[in-house]
């Protein structure tokens, strides 16, 4: 499935963003970390006295994953690295896996270890993150481009979640959700996540 | 049927057909729960830490004892609701989980939790003292739709050493379509709904359809 797109780069992304919807792992890591971002919110809000409430809250669900790739897609100290933003997700859900293979995985010990720090094209970290937001049918899901005279420069998400849109820009680190960088214009690509799938 | 541990995704079938196999794809997964020691000994667990709680309950309080139907089926959504957390499937794709596998998941140790969400922790302590963010423990939860929940809630009916039968998936729809399942058990002489999807959900609740459909789940 291959989506026509004004440039190469943004072809592959909403490509990478469109498979990510049926990745195993990928759906299992985002339910897992937005459930768990959303936990931690209702519990400190709860503790402050503000309760927020995570129950399929898709707003909280894409902080979360935003925080996330954020945090482990951006350049850091690590002993190994990657190019494959997919890699580092699957070292960190390897505990999990290997925990519901036992019978009684309350037993498991490992740790995932350190995770590889990230190297790799920063549209591939964002069209991943994209891809983990389709999962959890957080969407529509659009790619949005900052042109300089006519040009795309820089690619970013743009997400709707709750009735709201949301830019989010996770290889900018001075940026929080929400946030975008100013450019002379801009273009928009709607990524298709309805796409009719054959059945399995 | 997935092995433990394993998970089933298809593309959504969007007939008539596509949600008839769906539903059979259900029915089997309870099916293959009823038989599963595992699944049994957890239901077993989740029956006698309710009891120990009413008795202690109506020790104190001189509660009036209930029908152990209603005791079983109380216990198993209550331990539902604190463990499952509702989330929609990706769009266009149907993700069944099997029920051991999403019991399991609520056992997954929070030390493996708290590795992955580390990030979490940081972001955290701008809200919240550090001590504070860092005694956070995970909770042992699994994750769903619709589907997953009412297989979860139905598998652990299955199981009970208390008999709740007959078993019902119930399906609403509107305009010709069935978009949403919850379950219906008969515990004792009263049937009861449980649908875990929607915030402040009882035992009982569900919400209004046009028109309704029930699968009897064959044991």
């Amino acid at each position: 499935m291959r989506v026509e797109a004004r440039s190469l780069d943004t072809a592959r992304m909403a490509d990478i963003i469109v498979q990510a919807r049926k990745d195993p792992l990928l759906i299992d890591f985002a339910r897992l970390v937005a459930v768990h971002y959303g936990k931690m919110v209702e519990h400190f809000s709860g503790a402050e006295g503000k309760p927020v409430s995570a129950h399929n809250n898709k707003t909280l669900f894409l902080e979360g994953l935003d925080l996330w790739c954020r945090s482990r897609f951006n350049p850091r100290n690590a002993s190994r690295s990657t190019e494959d933003p997919r890699e580092i997700i699957a070292q960190a859900m390897n505990p999990v896996y290997e925990a519901l293979s036992v019978e009684d995985p309350s037993t498991y010990r490992k740790s995932a270890g350190e995770l590889p720090a990230y190297v790799g094209s920063p549209d591939d970290a964002t069209a991943t993150m994209l891809g983990l937001c389709a999962t959890l049918d957080i969407s529509p899901i659009r790619i949005r481009l900052g042109l300089q005279d006519g040009v795309p420069v820089r690619a970013w998400g743009k997400v709707y979640a709750d009735g709201k849109w949301y830019d989010s820009d996770i290889n900018d680190p001075a940026l929080a959700l929400g946030e975008a960088r100013e450019f002379q214009d801009y273009d928009e690509l709607e990524v298709p996540l309805e796409m009719e799938e054959e059945a399995a | 049927m997935p092995k433990s541990g394993e998970v089933r995704r298809t593309a959504l079938p969007p007939t008539f057909d596509g949600i008839r196999f769906e539903i059979g794809r259900m029915i089997r997964y309870v099916q293959g729960a009823a038989q599963d020691p595992f699944m049994k000994a957890h239901t077993k667990e989740v029956l006698r830490e309710f009891t120990d709680v009413l008795d202690k309950d109506a020790q104190m309080n001189g509660t009036k004892a209930l029908a152990p139907e209603l005791i079983a089926v109380g216990a198993i959504d209550a331990w539902c609701r604190a463990h499952f957390c509702y989330v929609n499937d990706p769009p266009n794709i149907e993700v069944i989980q099997t029920p051991q596998r999403m019991v399991k998941q609520t056992k997954v140790p929070s030390t493996v939790i708290r590795d992955i969400i580390q990030p979490f922790y940081q972001a955290m302590q701008t809200v919240a003292p550090a001590e504070e963010v860092m005694a956070y423990e995970p909770p042992g939860v699994c994750y769903g739709d619709c589907d997953e929940g009412g297989i979860l809630f139905m598998s652990q009916c299955a199981c009970s050493p208390v008999s709740l039968k007959p078993l019902r998936f119930r399906f609403g729809g509107h305009e010709e379509t069935l978009h949403h399942v919850w379950d219906r058990v008969k515990a004792g002489n009263d049937w009861v709904d449980s649908d875990l999807t929607e915030e402040g959900y009882g035992l009982g609740d569900f919400s209004k359809f046009e028109h309704y459909e029930e699968v009897e789940v064959p044991l």
